[in-house]
This record gives structure tokens, sequence and C-alpha cells, in this order.
């Protein structure tokens, strides 16, 4: 069976921004799972967010689905609020550009890049 | 089948009160009768201190040769309360003295059967139901002749008193038995009702929780729990278990009557016939997985001499998906009708549909739009996959994807900035191939995606074939590569190709 791994951690430079480190696939399986933490988060006034896709193997349309709500979620919640994501696999970033997910959400290519960019 | 007979735990539990009560006096009486018997007969023969005078009489008597010295003694004795009778006996057992009533006359023989009596400190006793009879030697030593004659004393002794007292004991023991009897029935009653009161409790619950009422909780006592106080938790666990697992059983019914319903809902909407020309020949096949995907190709008229060509996928899967894929075929047919920019239907598609679909969801789309008479191929594609066409005249595979962000995710505004046309011109023998992810991301054992390579390969080496012979190529090899693998995702593709 499929699973992801997600680890939040506030940004040692700033809290008020998190990092979501993704470990695993984002599939039929485990979004479920993985969209209801991300709208707790979201709720939780966490809505600036860095995610870390190092270790993302694999991500469904229905795993960026969730991206996309919570997106508008953080947009509603907070003006300043954000998603960036860092470290895509070539496949998955691929799949982001086909779709015209790059255009929606703040890509970069490394972590560092992401955080020099807050 | 024997019959069944049914004894209630409380009559049961008071028989074995009764039984065990019965039980322990019965062993008591017994032991304590023949104590006190033994102690009343010490005590009894403790008391025979006439005896050692009596004997000493009796000496006298032989010595003298006068049985009346003696006889008075015995006389004198007879009136005490516990002696029957004195009998003296010779060595040969010849009576010397008797006072016995029966028949145990001086003079005559009697013999003493020694095996009876048994030892009890100086005295030899045999102790029989209602009389006691002691035996004590001695001799006297006759001076004229120097010699040792052995002689017996034999006393009867009444031993009457013993036995009312024993009888007053067994009495007291009888009187107590009844009472330890009512009172072991009258302690059983509330003990056995105790737990006959939980058991119909287990029974009674048993019965409300096999109608269905899962919530039903049999109470457990905290402090001081028993067995059946553990029949009852497990049962209370049961019904908590079983109502999980009807839950599941009911979850897992909606959740089959949702993919019945998803799966009708495709089945509907999807084309059933390709259309057939005289110079263009097309073909289509889809097959869903476990869970029906939202999976939508068509074919439509968008004019006399133009053919529509659309391959989507929902992100949502089941009846959400469904739904949205409704609401995008009724769209898109309705803006589709003379007009033959793709990008212009879909900018109208995505404007339309963007308010009334759900967060998070959206629709990747590829619309294309070809002129039957010359083959100039217009189209769009709003974050699908890209178009792959077989160029007959280079024998090569091209990858069409012009920019474009799937249906649904943004506002008009950002969604047609994006968005761009192309278009291209296709030539006798060009093939194109539009499918869905289900396709190139089909697993195989160790995780190896399907991937466009393969599917570009198969094209290049049956280009020469129909667009039904190169899907079943196609499908074939998808089904060789996930062998053994469910299908995670639907599968949909169309294939058309210019004949001549």
């Amino acid at each position: 069976m499929s699973e992801i791994n997600v680890e939040l951690k506030p940004l040692p430079e700033n809290n008020n921004v998190y990092v979501l480190t993704l470990n695993g696939t984002l599939d039929t399986h485990t979004v479920p799972g993985f969209s209801e933490k991300l709208s707790n988060y979201i709720k939780e006034g966490k809505t600036k967010l860095i995610f870390d896709c190092k270790n993302l193997k694999f991500i469904s349309s229905a795993g960026l689905g969730t991206l996309v709500s919570a997106l508008e979620d953080i947009e509603e919640a907070d003006e300043n609020g954000f998603i960036k994501i860092c470290s895509l696999s070539e496949d998955i970033f691929d799949i982001f550009e086909m779709m015209g997910f790059s255009e929606l959400f703040d890509i970069y290519n490394t972590f560092e890049e992401a955080k020099k960019s807050i | 089948m024997a019959k069944q007979y049914t004894i209630s735990f409380r009559i049961k539990i008071i028989f074995g009160f009764v039984f065990i009560a019965l039980f322990t006096i019965f062993l008591a009486q017994s032991v304590s009768q023949n104590y006190v018997r033994k102690i009343l007969i010490s005590q009894l023969l403790k008391n025979l201190n006439f005896i050692p005078d009596i004997i000493y009489s009796a000496k006298q008597a032989i010595q003298w040769n006068n049985e009346l010295l003696i006889a008075d003694k015995v006389i004198q004795l007879s009136k005490n309360e516990d002696v029957e009778s004195i009998i003296i006996l010779k060595e040969n057992n010849e009576v010397y003295i008797s006072n016995d009533p029966n028949q145990i006359k001086v003079g005559s023989i009697y013999e003493i059967k020694f095996s009876d009596y048994k030892k009890a400190g100086e005295y030899l006793v045999d102790y029989e139901e209602k009389e006691l009879s002691l035996i004590k030697d001695f001799y006297y030593e006759n001076k004229e002749t120097n010699k040792q004659n052995k002689y017996y004393i034999v006393i009867k002794l009444r031993i009457n008193k013993i036995i009312n007292t024993i009888n007053e004991l067994n009495k007291k023991f009888l009187l107590i038995g009844i009472g330890i009897i009512f009172f072991g029935i009258s302690l059983a009653i509330p003990f056995s009702s105790f737990f006959s009161k939980k058991l119909i409790e287990i029974s009674q619950a048993v019965r409300i929780i096999g109608q269905g009422n899962w919530d039903y909780i049999i109470p457990i006592s905290r402090k001081f729990k028993d067995e059946i106080d553990d029949v009852a938790a497990e049962i209370n666990q049961m019904a908590q278990d079983l109502k999980v697992a009807e839950h599941l059983k009911i979850e897992q019914e909606v959740i089959k009557q949702e993919l019945q319903i998803a799966t009708e809902i495709q089945h509907t909407l999807l084309p059933k016939t390709n259309p057939q020309f005289e110079n263009i020949s097309t073909y289509s096949f889809y097959r869903s997985a476990k869970e029906v995907g939202g999976d939508y190709f068509d074919w439509l008229e968008v004019s006399e001499n133009l053919l529509g060509i659309v391959m989507a996928d929902v992100s949502g899967k089941g009846v959400p998906g469904a739904f949205v894929m409704t609401m995008m075929r009724s769209t898109l047919r309705s803006h589709s009708k003379n007009i033959d920019e793709p990008a212009e239907v879909l900018k109208r598609v995505n404007a339309v549909l963007k308010p009334d679909i759900k967060k998070g969801m959206f629709i990747t789309v590829w619309y294309g739009i070809l002129n039957l008479n010359t083959y100039l191929l217009k189209f769009a594609n709003a974050g699908h996959l890209g178009l792959i066409v077989f160029k007959n005249s280079t024998k090569t595979i091209e990858i069409y994807r012009p920019k474009g962000m799937s249906v649904g995710l943004v506002k008009p505004e950002q969604f047609n900035k994006i968005l761009q046309p192309m278009e291209i011109k296709l030539d006798k023998g060009d093939i194109i191939l539009q499918y869905t992810d289900g396709v190139t991301e089909a697993y195989d054992k160790e995780e190896n995606l399907f991937g466009d390579e393969r599917l570009k390969n198969i094209i290049l080496e049956h280009n020469e074939k129909s667009p039904k012979e190169i899907i079943e190529k196609i499908v074939e090899a998808i089904e060789k590569h996930a062998a053994e693998c469910e299908q995670s995702d639907d599968i949909a593709l169309i294939a058309l190709k210019i004949e001549k």
C-alpha cells in the first residue's frame, strides 16, 4: 500500500512560516488523509507554507486538487498567505506544468531558493 | 435428541450449598462423636478406683478360702450405677465369683475372647453398643505351695450415661445441621439471585443487542469483577465490534451503489460508436478501474465538415467525478456548435464550470477540431496530456502540448491568458492519439510505469494498421505490463487515422 509521511516544522528564521516535508506518494489511497491534515493546518492559522517535495514520488490529480483547494483556503484566510513548492522531481514538475499548476503556485528548484523568496 | 431439562442456576447453587453444609456436619458429627466417646470412656475408667480394693479383697478371700470376704464387696459394688456385674475367674476360666444375672454361675466355665478386647491403660477393654466390659489380671501367690496363680477380674459396666451423652450430642448436631441448611438456603437465595440476576440481565441484553441495538451496554460492577462480568464485558465489546462491522458493511454497500451509479453515468455519456468517414477511420477504447474515474471522451459534430474530438479527465472519482463529467459534457456540447476555435470553446467551458465545480476538483481537457476536407487540426489543451501525432511522411512521432491550465482551477482572466491555441496539418497515413493518464501510469509489479515511450513504439511499429488494431495492440501491451496488478485508474484511448 502506498503511503505519505507529512512532517510539519516552523522555519527557524521565521516562526510564521511552516515547512511541510512530503515523503511518499499522493494517490487515491493517501489523498483523503493528507487533505484533512492540510485543511487542519490552515484552520490552525498556518497559512504560510513551503512544501518540500524532495521525497514526493508521485502525485495524482486528486493530490493536485488538494493543493489547489488548500491554496484557495489560504487566500481566503490570509491575504499574505502563500504556498511555495520546492524540489519537485522532473516527472512531477512536468505534470505541474502540463496541467497549468506552475502558473498557480510559486515553484522553486531548491528549498534555499524558496526560503530566500519570502 | 435427548430431552433437555432446565434446572435453574439458583436451584443448583442452593443444592450445592446444602450438600456442602450437610457433608460438613456429617463429618464433624462422626469425628466429634468418636472423640467424645473416647474421652467419656477414659474418664469412666479413671473413676474405677474401687478395682485395687476389690482385687485386694479377692486375694483375701482366696487366701482364707472364704468367698464371703469378697461377696460383701461385690454386693456393695453392684449398687454402683456404673457397674453391671463383676466376675472373677481362675486361670482355668472357672468362675470363682459372679453376680452376673445372665446365668454365669460360680463353678461354671467362662471363656474370655481376648481378641475382642483392646488395651486401654492398665485394662483390657471391650466396647460394645450398650456395654463396656474390662478385664484386669492379678496374681495370688500361695505361700504354702509357693505357686503363683493367675486370676482375672471381669467388670461389666453400664454405659447408658455415655450413650445418652452421645445421643444428646447427635441431637445437637441435628439441630445445628437443620440450622445450617436453613441458613445456607437463606444465604444461597440472595447469593444465587445476585448471579442469576446478572445472567438474566446478560440474556436479556443479548436479545436486545441481537435486535440491532448495538449501543446497549450491560452494566459491569467495577470493584469486584467476576467471570460473569468478564462475559458481560466480552458481550459489550462484541456489540461494539458488530456495530463497527455493520457500519462498514453499510458504508461498503453505499460505496458499491455509488460506484454503480458512476459507472452507469459514465457508460451513458461515453459514445457508443465511433464516427466513420470515407477517408478517415476512428476508434476508441474505455475500461474503468475498480473505482470509476472521471475519464471522458467524445466525438462532436461541430458543423458539416468539422469533427470535434474531446479527451478529458475529471480529478475526482465516483459519483462526484461522474457529476462533474456530466456538467462538462453538457457545457461542451452546447458551446461547441459551429465554433471552429477549440481554445474559445474551452474558455467558455471554464467560465461556465469554474463557479460550479467543488473546490479542489478540476478537469484536464484536450479539445481538437478536425476539418474533414482540409485535414487541418486545430486544438487547445487545458492541462491534459500531449497529443501524440504519427507523421507518415517522416515516420516519426511528435508530441504537441500547447500551454493551458486545467478547467475549473482558476478564474477566466487567468485561464484565458494562458490557454494557447495550436494547429497542425494532417496528411495521408498520419495518426493522432489521445489518452488519459491511466494508460501511461499503469504500474507493473516492480512499480514501473507503462510510460509514453512504449506507447510511441507501438504506434511506430504498427503505423500501417488501423486505429482499431493500434489501440488493441496498446491495450494488449498494457495488460501484459500490468499483469497481476490491479488496474488503478481508468483507461481511455482514442485514435484517428487519415486513410487517404
